[in-house]
């Protein structure tokens, strides 16, 4: 009767614990830009934007696009955010846009850099919604819209920013001192920084007297095996590999010692009930 | 009458027995020992509280705790002011090593030393026997193997952990001298060798000591430095009958 109650213990934990290490693993996140054509005035007078009129921005109606009726309806079925005609906000941010026309990304979409991805090279409209874009954003909400904003095409970045410090404070913890994407990158300039000189000026702005060495730490540090022509290929091995010793260690000893705790606990238990 | 009563129900019976009976004690731990641990048990409760929200900085309320402690930088400056109170207690231990070897002139592998030796092997194998009721509970001596694991892993952790944390510390000087690549390294085995820290402080250490049926709820040892002596008979047997032929030394060893 003990030894059937023990028993029973132990295949209801064993159980329980099958169970809980089935039901973690969550839905990866999906990104959908939905295009609608309604544009809210409630929310429109909300935003950053709200006392512009709507040819400020758009501007091929008072270039009498629209006085030839409706513009052309084909224009429904393109992609408003790629077609639209972003010169119109040099006007009004000049430094934003020939910031943006200097870097990386502005390269990409005009064709001078190969674009190697998948991902479209974003244009203003990518990265603000120009309707309903909240006005006077703080540090830390800038912050804490990044790892969305950039993160719709640099997936892998964004994951591996924030597996350190700098992510997990500045993104996850609100830590306005912590750098995000753009204090290292630039919002518009977008600095590759895989040149260390470029990378250590700006680690400099937070740490003073930061070394060229220092450029050698990973911001994103892959923890796989990596392809052999793949950027710092022979640290993302070493860290793979320092990586997969560590786990089996920490798997070893607490699987040892939960398990010897476990038993015991059993033995105990029984010795309890059964007053041996 | 009605006191005892109430407190048969609510303690369990061991702590009766231990009320009713004229306890005789030992002191097993001095209060070296004690406020060492005390500083290692307060430091590492810190070290946990101050950083493990950001090493789980996703979950939910790891930010709304951060914030209770004053934001990430001061969780950071809790972290270092715990890590300087362990590195303390740690060197407690050492000192009293150093005294124990160089001025009491004892050394430190015979029976009664927390050094590891062959019969904490084979102790650890009769225990496992034991679990599964196929022989004795096995004799310990002043220390067991558990409690040996215990005390060696702090310094294993404080080499590892302490070593690594003292790079994410300073690293703009390590870089100085060492690849970046180094303190990539150094973030990865300080955050998983504090997982495995915690993971075995907070399951195997707790309940090895405080939780098992027989010592529930709390095993005073370590905080009183006091054993009775039907305590030390049961669990440190070798050392207890090794001491019942030397009654000058047991008798020193009482506590008055
Ligand atoms: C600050 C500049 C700006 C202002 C002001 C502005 N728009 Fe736009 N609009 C854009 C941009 C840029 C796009 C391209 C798509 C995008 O980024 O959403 C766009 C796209 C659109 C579209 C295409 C569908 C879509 O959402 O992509 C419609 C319809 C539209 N705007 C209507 C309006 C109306 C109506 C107003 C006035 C209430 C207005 N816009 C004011 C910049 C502006
Ligand atoms: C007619 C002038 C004008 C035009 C054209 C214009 N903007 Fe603006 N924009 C403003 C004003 C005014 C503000 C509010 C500035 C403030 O609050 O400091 C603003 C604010 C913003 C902000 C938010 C700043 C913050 O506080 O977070 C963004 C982003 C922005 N604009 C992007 C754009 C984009 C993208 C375009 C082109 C599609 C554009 N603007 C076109 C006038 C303009
Ligand atoms: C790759 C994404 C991206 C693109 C493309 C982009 N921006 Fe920005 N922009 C940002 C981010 C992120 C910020 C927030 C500022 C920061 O964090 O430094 C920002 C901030 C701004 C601001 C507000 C400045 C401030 O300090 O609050 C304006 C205005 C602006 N952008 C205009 C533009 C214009 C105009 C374009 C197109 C020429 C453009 N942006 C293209 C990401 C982008
Ligand atoms: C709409 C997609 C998109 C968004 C949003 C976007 N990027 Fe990019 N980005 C690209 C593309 C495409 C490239 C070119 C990649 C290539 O060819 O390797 C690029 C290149 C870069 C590079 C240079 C990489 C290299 O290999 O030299 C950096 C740095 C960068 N982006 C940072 C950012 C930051 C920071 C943000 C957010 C503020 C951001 N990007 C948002 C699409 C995007
Ligand atoms: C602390 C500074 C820092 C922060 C914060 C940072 N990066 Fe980087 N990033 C770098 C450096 C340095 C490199 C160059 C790495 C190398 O040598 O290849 C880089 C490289 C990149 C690249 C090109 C290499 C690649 O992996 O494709 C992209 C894209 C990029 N970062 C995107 C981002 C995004 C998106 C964020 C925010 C989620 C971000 N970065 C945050 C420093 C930073
Ligand atoms: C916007 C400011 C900012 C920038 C830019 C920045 N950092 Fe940091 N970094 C911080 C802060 C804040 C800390 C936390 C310092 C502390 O707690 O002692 C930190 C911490 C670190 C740490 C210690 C990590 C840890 O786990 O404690 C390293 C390593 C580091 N930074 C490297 C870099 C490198 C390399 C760059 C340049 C590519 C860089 N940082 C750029 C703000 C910044």
């Amino acid at each position: 009767m003990c030894s059937h109650l023990s028993r029973l213990v132990l295949i209801g934990l064993a159980a329980l614990g099958l169970l809980l290490s089935a039901c973690s693993g969550a839905a990866p996140p999906t990104a959908s830009t939905v295009q609608t054509w309604y544009i809210d005035p409630v929310r429109f007078q909300r935003g950053a934007h709200a006392g512009l009129q709507c040819a400020d921005c758009h501007t091929a109606i008072s270039l009498g696009e629209m006085s030839a009726g409706h513009p052309n309806p084909d224009r429904v079925t393109q992609d408003a955010v790629a077609t639209f005609d972003y010169t119109a906000c040099r006007r009004c941010h000049p430094q934003e846009y020939d910031a943006y026309m200097h870097g990386v990304h502005a390269e990409v979409a005009s064709g001078v850099r190969a674009n190697q991805t998948d991902n479209p090279a974003p244009t203003c409209g990518h990265c603000h919604s120009p309707h309903y874009n909240p006005p006077n954003r703080t540090r830390a909400e800038l912050i804490a819209s990044q790892v969305a904003t950039c993160g719709q095409c640099h997936g892998k970045a964004t994951e591996t920013y924030l597996q350190n410090y700098h992510g997990k404070a500045a993104a996850n913890l609100g830590d306005t001192s912590s750098a995000a994407c753009t204090d290292c990158h630039g919002a518009h300039t977008v600095v590759s920084l895989k040149s260390a000189d470029k990378a250590l000026e700006v680690c400099q702005t937070c740490h003073p007297d930061a070394s060229v060495n220092m450029t050698g730490f990973l911001i994103h540090a892959q923890e796989t095996v990596p392809a052999p022509a793949a950027p710092h290929a022979g640290e993302s091995m070493l860290l793979f590999v320092t990586k997969v010793l560590l786990t089996i260690l920490v798997v070893g000893v607490l699987g040892f010692f939960y398990a010897h705790t476990f038993i015991w606990f059993i033995r105990s238990a029984h010795n309890r009930m059964c007053g041996s | 009458m009605v006191l005892t009563m109430s407190s048969s129900v609510v303690l369990p019976a061991h702590l009766v027995r231990e009320q009713l009976a004229p306890r005789v004690e030992y002191w097993r731990f001095n209060l070296w020992h004690r406020i060492s641990h005390l500083l290692l048990m307060i430091s590492i409760i810190g070290l946990v509280l101050s950083r493990f929200p950001l090493k789980f900085s996703d979950a939910v309320g790891a930010r709304l705790f951060t914030n209770l402690l004053g934001g990430v930088g001061n969780a950071g400056l809790i972290h270092r002011g715990s890590a300087i109170v362990l590195g303390i207690g740690c060197l407690m231990n050492l000192v009293y090593v150093g005294y124990l070897v160089l001025v009491k002139r004892r050394s430190i592998l015979g029976p009664d030393s927390i050094v590891p030796r062959w019969k904490d092997v084979t102790d650890l194998w009769q225990h496992l026997h034991y679990f599964a009721g196929r022989a004795e509970r096995p004799r310990f001596d002043r220390f067991t193997y558990w409690e040996k694991f215990d005390y060696l892993a702090v310094f294993w952790g404080m080499a590892i952990i302490g070593g690594s944390g003292l790079l994410l510390w300073f690293p703009t000087f390590f870089a100085r001298f060492l690849p970046g690549v180094i303190i990539n390294l150094a973030y990865m085995a300080h955050s998983d060798e504090a997982m495995l820290a915690f993971g075995f402080l907070i399951v195997v250490h707790l309940f090895n000591t405080h939780l098992r049926p027989e010592r529930f709820p709390i095993d005073r040892v370590m905080f009183t430095g006091k054993i009775t002596a039907e305590e030390w008979a049961r669990d440190h047997t070798l050392e207890w009958e090794r001491m019942q032929g030397d009654p000058e030394r047991l008798e020193e060893m009482r506590v008055h």
